[in-house]
């Protein structure tokens, strides 16, 4: 698109039939161009209305920018042609004052695709006629220019005879600035106050500068400076929003230019962006946040491997009735316990996020040996319930009196912790989204509150046993109460052995129950998943893991839901699952493209769509249906 | 010192002009206050004019698409028929001291005289402290304010971005709807668009 050589042009083209007469007018040469010699009816073949600007002057792209106006090809075709849209080459930024334009100088090829009807078979000519209205301007003026254009080109009956023109370079170095439509790029926009922040994840990372170019002239400020940087997935760029932006669009979309290219040949150097735009998490300040977890820690109590944990303590206070003092120290030596394993979790997340390494709540659970650790515990809690054993908190500092050692309370707070990370509960999300995103003192702050939440139901017991006056005094119903919190915690552990063959290898061993009637479930892989797209088929990706219960639940009642999968099966959808449950780094990075650090992730994208919608974290069938028939009634 | 001085005076202009450029108004929101000195001589405060409905007009004689809305009589149809309804129309041209579009007030009076204009008042705003402070683009860049001193449009003075007078005969004239609207006491449908034209030559 940078200038040919002007002269050059005129010397090959002047002994060539295959472009019309040229205007002069508004300081731009203007012409029409065919790429062939001659024409074949049933063919499509490219034509480019050539703009020679003298220097200093421009022409402007489909978005102007700040101010100017693109070129309008008006054409005037006998019927039996049909003229495409313009495909634009990527632009410059031209700075003019305070403004900003985007366009070209010296020289653009405006390629347009012309396809030409079978009836045309006995002609032997075809003319092609448009208006061009087109506005020149330098640093000073700017000129409206106007020509009528014509070019006649031969009809040739068939392939053999066709060859291309000198052109044709032109054509081929015109379509190499052409934005390209890359499928292993994928991006996302968040709008976050008066800023973009737009992510692009891609699998070959040059060190380039990035350049976007908005097709609307309303989403950002043209003028304002792009930052780009290089990020663990890919690039971001930070895009001031135009102070006349009013809409609630779905999608950010233009161009996005890499000085670096988008392969690893540097070839392609625009692609085309249509990223979902996601607002920003409200910007809630840091008391929010820190009453938002808290309120996550003290719901997280009632989960079903924390609950009897908890239970145990309280059991044990209503069994001793210890002494209010020696009670609430030992609630706060479990708040402890708490605390000291929140913020080891917290420091792991933030250590691995130094490092580039992606990690949300619960990622711990990726480790089997992890896992089963805990499920010994839990197993050996659950026998201590059964009264298998004589003493009542994890079998560490048990004295044999009736006192009970402070380090089983600082491991009770520990165990209750760790028990309580594969569940999300209401309003830690919010809360977490921001501990990890913000500077590791907030996110510390956070995770404190978070436990502090946690810890909070067992040091009000402590602190004012009145609480605990309805509790009828010990007696047979509470070898019942434990040996019901004991199957609880059967369960708990039965489930975290399933993780356990899973994450292992050693199989699944809840697949006797399943039942053949459910989604077809293919592994991730971002290859297949652009194949599927490519062949317009509706592509859903659910990203889960074993050890996640709300994944789980979701599963189970949603995506197992008789109607939900014949509608997956109707449809033709593709399903895939990307299983976190070990660490996959692929997976891991397909999270951050959709800018989640947590999971379940559920991703739906229409057939013959490039642009994904990320649907809710809590689904339900009709949610899912009604999505999925939405797109497909279009 | 002295290089460290220049180099301190440079920053600090690149700051304020940067700042100014980047100086925006929002639609239903309080426009800000200016006053400037006329063609004739005369001061105008925007606060002088509370209680009435005000135009805001961007313009440069010599850019092809405000002579597009001045030679079709377009634009001076608009001025006539709304300040004969009490509206207050300013035409600002803000082109800088040797810029195109850059006229002695004479200059500025005989075009609008030869157009058959009919502002209310004309302005050079050569050092571009009003169209910074409005964000205007370009020229034509329409701005209306009702009598409460609220930005009720901003943006592009009809729907069709082109240089071509054929146009104006289809183009839905965004200025007259937010008048028209707001006159008979309606809400604006459209109150801020992207302007079009030329670029205000600062």
């Amino acid at each position: 698109m940078k200038q040919f050589c002007w002269s050059l042009i005129f010397l090959i083209g002047s002994i060539n039939a295959a472009f019309a007469q040229e205007a002069y007018q508004a300081h731009t040469h203007v012409r029409l161009i065919s790429e062939q010699d001659a024409v074949i009816p049933g063919r499509t073949f490219w034509v480019a209305l050539d703009l020679i600007l003298d220097d200093g002057w421009h022409v402007y792209w489909q978005n102007p920018g700040d101010s100017g106006l693109s070129p309008k090809i008006k054409w005037q075709l006998p019927s039996g042609i049909k003229a495409g849209d313009i495909h634009w080459p990527y632009p410059e930024r031209l700075n003019v004052g305070p403004l900003t334009n985007f366009g070209y100088e010296h020289e653009v090829f405006l390629l347009v695709p012309v396809t030409i009807d079978q009836s045309f078979q006995a002609a032997a000519h075809v003319s092609l006629s448009a208006l061009v209205n087109w506005l020149t301007c330098d640093r000073e003026e700017c000129i409206p220019g106007r020509a009528q254009l014509n070019l006649t080109l031969p009809i040739l009956a068939n392939a053999s005879g066709v060859t291309f023109n000198s052109f044709k370079n032109y054509f081929d170095q015109t379509r190499r600035s052409l934005p390209k439509l890359n499928l292993s790029v994928m991006s996302h926009a968040v709008l976050d106050g008066n800023q973009w922040r737009l992510h692009i994840q891609t699998p070959f990372k040059g060190q380039g500068d990035i350049v976007f170019y908005p097709f609307r002239d309303d989403v950002i400020e043209h003028a304002a400076a792009q930052h780009s940087q290089v990020t663990s997935f890919g690039y971001q760029v930070n895009l001031i929003k135009s102070h006349i932006y009013q809409q609630s669009l779905p999608y950010l979309e233009g161009i996005a230019v890499n000085s670096a290219g988008w392969d690893n040949l540097g070839k392609t150097q625009a692609i085309i962006i249509k990223a979902p735009i996601e607002l920003a998490p409200a910007h809630i300040s840091f008391l929010i946040a820190c009453l938002f977890a808290l309120i996550g820690g003290l719901i997280l109590n009632l989960m079903p491997c924390v609950l009897p944990v908890l239970s145990i303590n309280v059991l044990h206070l209503v069994e001793r009735h210890p002494d209010r003092k020696i009670a609430l120290r030992h609630s706060l030596i479990y708040a402890l316990g708490i605390l000291v394993s929140v913020w080891a979790l917290a420091l792991l997340l933030f250590i691995l996020k130094s490092i580039g390494q992606f990690a949300g709540w619960g990622f711990q659970f990726q480790s089997p040996i992890f896992v089963i650790v805990v499920a010994l515990i839990l197993f050996v809690l659950s026998l201590n319930l059964f009264g298998v054993f004589e003493f009542y908190v994890p079998a560490i500092g048990v004295s044999p009196s009736r006192q009970l050692g402070y380090q089983a309370s600082f491991i009770s707070g520990v165990i209750t912790t760790i028990v309580a990370s594969p569940c999300t509960a209401p309003f830690m999300g919010t809360a977490l989204t921001l501990a990890i995103s913000q500077p590791n003192i907030v996110g510390f702050g956070v995770f404190t509150c978070l436990g502090l939440g946690l810890a909070l139901p067992f040091i009000l017991l402590s602190a004012f046993p009145v609480l605990l006056s309805f509790v009828p005094r010990p007696g047979p119903w509470m070898i019942h109460l434990k040996q019901a919190l004991g199957l609880i915690l059967i369960a708990c552990v039965i489930w975290l052995i399933w993780v356990f063959g899973i994450e292992t290898g050693l199989g699944d061993f809840t697949r006797f129950y399943k039942t053949s009637h459910e989604i077809q479930w293919q592994p991730y892989s971002s290859t297949a998943v652009s194949e599927a797209r490519q062949a317009r088929h509706g592509v859903f990706l659910d990203f889960t893991a074993a050890w996640c219960i709300n994944c789980q639940v979701n599963d189970r009642l949603v995506l197992q839901n008789s109607d939900v999968v014949s509608a997956f099966k109707d449809q033709g959808i593709i399903a895939f699952k990307g299983d976190w449950t070990k660490y996959d780094p692929a997976i891991t990075q397909a999270l951050a493209a959709f800018g989640r650090d947590s999971i379940p992730v559920y991703v739906y994208y229409p057939p013959g769509s490039d642009a994904p919608m990320i649907l809710p974290q809590i689904i339900t069938p009709e949610l899912i249906l009604d999505r999925i028939k939405n797109v497909s009634n279009k | 010192m002295l290089k460290l001085k220049l180099l301190m005076g440079v920053t600090a202009v690149f700051f304020l002009v940067s700042g100014l450029a980047s100086a925006q108004v929002v639609s239903n929101q309080a426009a800000p206050n200016f006053t400037l000195t006329d063609t004739n001589g005369q001061k105008h405060s925007l606060s002088d004019y509370q209680g009435k409905f005000v135009v805001l007009e961007w313009f440069n004689p010599d850019c092809p698409f405000v002579k597009k809305h001045y030679n079709s009589g377009n634009m001076p149809q608009l001025q006539k028929q709304y300040t004969a309804k009490g509206v207050v129309w300013l035409s600002i041209d803000s082109s800088a001291a040797g810029e195109q579009g850059n006229y002695p007030p004479q200059g500025l009076n005989k075009f609008m005289a030869d157009k058959g204009g009919a502002p209310t008042a004309v302005f050079a705003d050569v050092n571009g402290k009003v169209g910074h402070l409005y964000g205007a683009q370009t020229t034509p860049h329409m701005f209306v304010i009702d009598p409460k001193g609220v930005l009720i449009y901003q943006g592009a003075i009809d729907d069709t971005p082109s240089a071509d007078i054929e146009d104006l005969k289809t183009a839905k004239n965004y200025v007259s709807a937010a008048l028209d609207a707001a006159m008979n006491g309606k809400p604006v449908a459209v109150n801020t668009t992207k302007s079009y034209g030329c670029s205000v030559k600062y």
